[in-house]
């Protein structure tokens, strides 16, 4: 197994994350469950379908755009805004 | 005859149900025949634009212009009536006089407006003309092409979703009878009075108003009434929500757009772009190709929007006429037809209410409808229709 | 924000085949095509193939907690290391005008893609349903399926706890693998009686290994002492200091139960994902409470070209799946003439298969009959709407129309109108309106272009050549 990792900054917090993991995961176990401002209600929402239906775990991608989180796995370093 | 009805509406969009209203107001016995659900129909897929200040003539693809001189009065007068709806419909239908934008890209386009101005003065319709710079400040949204506008504070919009089950409401209350998932399959003249038949049922009125859009035509055929009509499927694009951005209702004077912010935050671009295919008897499909037109469009007079994201089409099938003008008035020779209609309906729909109520209760109408009868679209006469 | 004139970001792709989806259906149909020098483009919305019941571990995760599913893992090996065009994180939008052409968007590099083919195998799956309940929208309410999907292929810290509710076969499947994981599933509740034996249900003893695979589920909840409670529907869930509170109603005049846990997984079962079947004018029929492709022989369509397969056609779980993913390639590969007496021998045992498939399916469901439609009962601020924020009052206020269907409830609701439009509330909204009975045309929401949210700037970056209709 190679020692390759990334980096996955997350509103500024960095984190180390392994190869092919999921960026929802990598939120998931570090407790950062706001990922998402409903646009009508203005509450936090984390996400539920876990396959890209529901579009609650929408995140900001540098780079990329929004993007919904439970569809990425992370194959480089990412910077991540989430809560917006 | 037992229970005829004084008036039966053929169409449950926005005419249909702007008329059922004003004639039920007046006392008139109204019934109001839908084939499908309501408000399913051009005006239930439109944009919703008030449109007062003189309008583009010709959407992507039409061949004939429409007279933008002759449109003018009418826009007036609806503008007028439009001021009144929502105190009196007491429903919110999201009525935004916001004033509209219509810009200019080339040359040509800045004489159009230059020359619509004029007419627009004579009749009292304000507007202001705004040059590049001025509408740096006006509107900074707009994009680098756009060389000269026209302000009109009257122009706006209405929740089309909205303002038809509000005033098919107000008539029931009022005593109407809607027949939603009523398909009137054939229409016989009887002892002075016309009967009309669904599949399984009958009803005699006195007159009947075709507002059915696209589909007047069909019925109209099996009465023996031929009507040269030119129906086309549009197409509407629209953002997810974003935040407050746009203050106006931005449209072009020389091409197919129509832009503006709803109230619930998305973005609504139209312009009259065709759908792949007219359907009239399913969805009108979408035409990638329109899409893509409408929204480069867009994005190069207000740049901004390529940002976002687009979250749904949909299309809209419209009763246009082969001369683009609207048609409102009696059928000759068939006693107490009518047929409404044509484009910008939605804009005319309380006028042509009113000019209805007014033709059928046989006043004056408020507003002269010269040139815009149905004779002039009619293949052949007939004489009264004993037949189906 | 980039310029729209300047460089275009249009790839342009030449297919004989295009597969869309690259779950069970899709890794099926596209291993038929390895070595045979057809030109076959794989095109799927996930990072990494799968779908949802192959769905792969990550490297690390693989060298900590070994395979899972070893068979899904050795598809997508032999795919990756072929010919075939294997194109993620992407999803079609749209189709052309001509119809022969797709257009999908490349969400890792933001370039749109042209995708020309001859022929088009849709393998787009399906989703879980779930109903409205009061709470549903608080992080940590999830379906059993991304419970799964966090435990058995994120591996995620077991030491947590759920309760999993709904209804169906696949419950019971999460909560014995979650519980091999070490996870603790306090409770499995079901609406409806699921293991009845009827007399239909002596025919399951014609499919063993599906047989063996129920029991050894029953065995792992009993001997870990799970409870499954029977007759039960989720009322509400609510956020409190240890996690989440889940209620749940008797459909008799049973006390409610109550749970405490960190997760609340619900959903009734699967429906079709029919989007893009829908917009290149495929019929697409009811079939109780799912929607479903019509489909022909070997997976065609009304539409020349046209396939598809799996759970967009039915719902019966992944065998069918990828039998019908495979059928469908051999009928392809019958129709560019590149097929053998051996495939098409084999093309004719499939449709056995699929016969055997089918008639399971059909002994399922008839032995664990769902006897009355799901009913819904919410509390007048249950959120029907998630993205849009509409509650159960604002909708019953319209619920009084003569003229309402659903098309009409969504366009003064405005339920359905947010960006998942309408895949979590579509379903609810069709239930509300059949059981007010107001009108006998149950709809439901159509799906139209882009069949996703959709950047404008992927319309924009396509060259002025590729739309036919110029500008005035």
């Amino acid at each position: 197994m190679s020692d390759k990792s990334y980096t996955v900054t997350i509103n500024n917090q960095i984190f180390v994350v392994s190869p092919g993991q999921s960026l929802f995961s990598v939120m998931l176990e570090n407790g950062i469950l706001k990922l998402k401002k409903n646009a009508v209600l203005g509450d936090m929402r984390f996400g539920a379908c876990g396959m890209g239906t529901c579009f609650e775990c929408e995140v900001f991608i540098e780079d990329r755009g929004v993007r919904r989180s439970c569809l990425i796995n992370v194959d480089t370093n990412l910077r991540v805004k989430v809560g917006i | 005859m037992k229970n005829t009805i004084d008036v039966a509406i053929i169409g449950a969009g926005v005419i249909g149900a702007a008329t059922s209203y004003e004639l039920v107001k007046l006392g008139y016995s109204v019934s109001v025949f839908e084939k499908g659900a309501i408000n399913r129909g051009g005006s239930g897929s439109t944009a919703g634009n008030l449109h007062i200040q003189a309008v583009h003539k010709k959407r992507p693809g039409q061949k004939v212009a429409l007279d933008q001189v002759r449109f003018l009065p009418l826009q007036l007068a609806a503008s007028k009536l439009w001021e009144t709806v929502q105190d009196e419909l007491e429903t919110d239908i999201e009525m935004r006089r916001i004033g509209g934008i219509t810009i200019a890209e080339t040359d040509d386009d800045v004489n159009e407006i230059r020359n619509k101005k004029i007419e627009e003065e004579k009749l009292g319709i304000p507007g202001e003309i705004l040059t590049r710079d001025q509408l740096r400040e006006f509107e900074p949204l707009l994009g680098p092409t756009v060389q000269l506008a026209e302000f009109c504070p009257l122009d706006g919009y209405v929740n089309p979703l909205k303002i038809t089950p509000a005033w098919l409401r107000r008539a029931i209350q009022k005593g109407a009878h809607i027949h939603p998932f009523t398909s009137i399959e054939a229409v016989i003249y009887e002892n002075n009075c016309w009967r009309l038949h669904s599949k399984s049922n009958s009803w005699w009125a006195k007159n009947i108003i075709f507002a059915a859009g696209p589909w007047s035509a069909d019925l109209l055929k099996r009465m023996g009434i031929e009507i040269k009509m030119n129906p086309v499927a549009i197409q509407m694009h629209l953002t997810e929500r974003i935040a407050p951005k746009m203050k106006y209702l931005i449209q072009h004077i020389g091409q197919g757009l129509s832009v503006k912010q709803v109230d619930a935050g998305q973005i609504l671009i139209g312009g009259g772009w065709p759908a792949k295919e007219l359907c009239l008897r399913g969805y009108s499909p979408v035409s990638f190709s329109s899409v893509v037109n409408n929204l480069r469009l867009a994005v190069r007079v207000l740049p901004f929007l390529e940002q976002f994201r687009l979250l749904r089409t949909w299309t809209g099938a419209l009763g246009a006429t082969v001369d683009e003008m609207p048609v409102i008035g009696k059928i000759p020779n068939f006693n107490g037809v009518y047929l409404v209609g044509g484009t910008y309906s939605f804009t005319f729909a309380p006028l042509w209410a009113r000019i209805l109520t007014q033709l059928i209760s046989e006043r004056p109408t408020e507003l002269s409808t010269d040139g815009l009868e149905p004779d002039r679209l009619m293949i052949r006469k007939q004489k009264i229709g004993l037949f189906r | 924000m980039r310029h729209s004139n300047v460089l275009s970001k249009l790839d342009l792709l030449n297919a004989q085949v295009l597969i869309v989806g690259g779950g069970p259906a899709g890794l099926a149909a596209a291993s038929q095509f390895i070595n045979t020098e057809c030109s076959v483009v794989l095109v799927d919305e996930n990072a990494e193939l799968g779908g949802q019941y192959y769905r792969q571990r990550s490297d690390y995760i693989r060298n900590t907690d070994g395979e899972f599913r070893e068979h899904g893992r050795k598809l997508i090996e032999a795919l990756k290391n072929s010919s075939i065009l294997i194109i993620s994180s992407s999803y079609v939008f749209a189709v052309d005008d001509n119809d022969k052409v797709l257009y999908a968007f490349n969400e890792k590099t933001n370039n749109t893609m042209r995708i020309s083919f001859e022929f088009v195998i849709i393998a787009t799956g399906s989703q879980e349903l779930v109903l409205p309940y009061q709470g549903w929208e608080i992080p940590k309410c999830i379906t059993p399926g991304m419970a799964s999907r966090i435990f058995d292929i994120d591996c995620i810290n077991p030491d947590q706890s759920i309760v999993i509710g709904g209804s169906g076969p696949f419950l019971l499947s999460v909560a014995a693998h979650l519980i091999q994981r070490g996870v603790n599933v306090k409770a499995v509740i079901e609406y409806y009686n699921s293991y009845k034996f009827r007399a239909l249900s002596i025919f399951l003893l014609l499919f063993p290994t599906r047989l063996i695979e129920f029991l050894r589920y029953r065995l792992i909840l009993w001997t870990n002492q799970v409870p499954i409670k029977i007759g039960y529907q989720i009322e509400s869930a609510k956020s409190i200091e240890s996690g989440i509170q889940s209620r749940f109603r008797s459909l008799s005049n049973s006390p409610e139960l109550e749970f405490h846990s960190d997760y609340l997984a619900i959903s009734y079962g699967f429906i079709s994902s029919l989007e893009l079947p829908s917009i290149l004018g495929v019929d697409i029929m009811e079939d109780g409470r799912n929607r479903v492709t019509k489909t022909f022989l070997y997976g065609k369509t009304i539409k020349n070209g046209v396939y598809v397969v799996g759970e967009a056609v039915n719902v019966q779980g992944w065998r069918s799946a990828m039998v019908r993913g495979q059928v469908a390639a051999l009928d392809i590969l019958h129709a560019l003439n590149r097929s053998t007496y051996k495939s098409r021998l084999i093309r004719l045992r499939k449709l056995v298969s699929i016969g055997y498939e089918s008639f399971f399916a059909f002994i399922r469901k008839s032995s664990f009959k769902e006897q009355t439609p799901l009913k819904f009962k919410v509390s007048q601020d249950t959120l029907v709407c998630r993205c849009e924020g509409i509650s159960y009052k604002q909708v019953s206020n319209y619920l009084d129309q003569a003229w309402s269907t659903v098309s009409g409830l969504k366009a003064e609701t405005r339920v359905g109108m947010g960006t998942c439009q309408g895949r979590q509330c579509g379903y609810a909204l069709s239930r509300v309106c059949a059981q007010f009975g107001i009108n006998e045309y149950e709809e439901f929401f159509n799906a139209r272009v882009p069949l996703r949210p959709l950047p404008i700037s992927a319309l924009t970056q396509i060259p002025h050549q590729y739309f036919q209709m110029g500008e005035e």
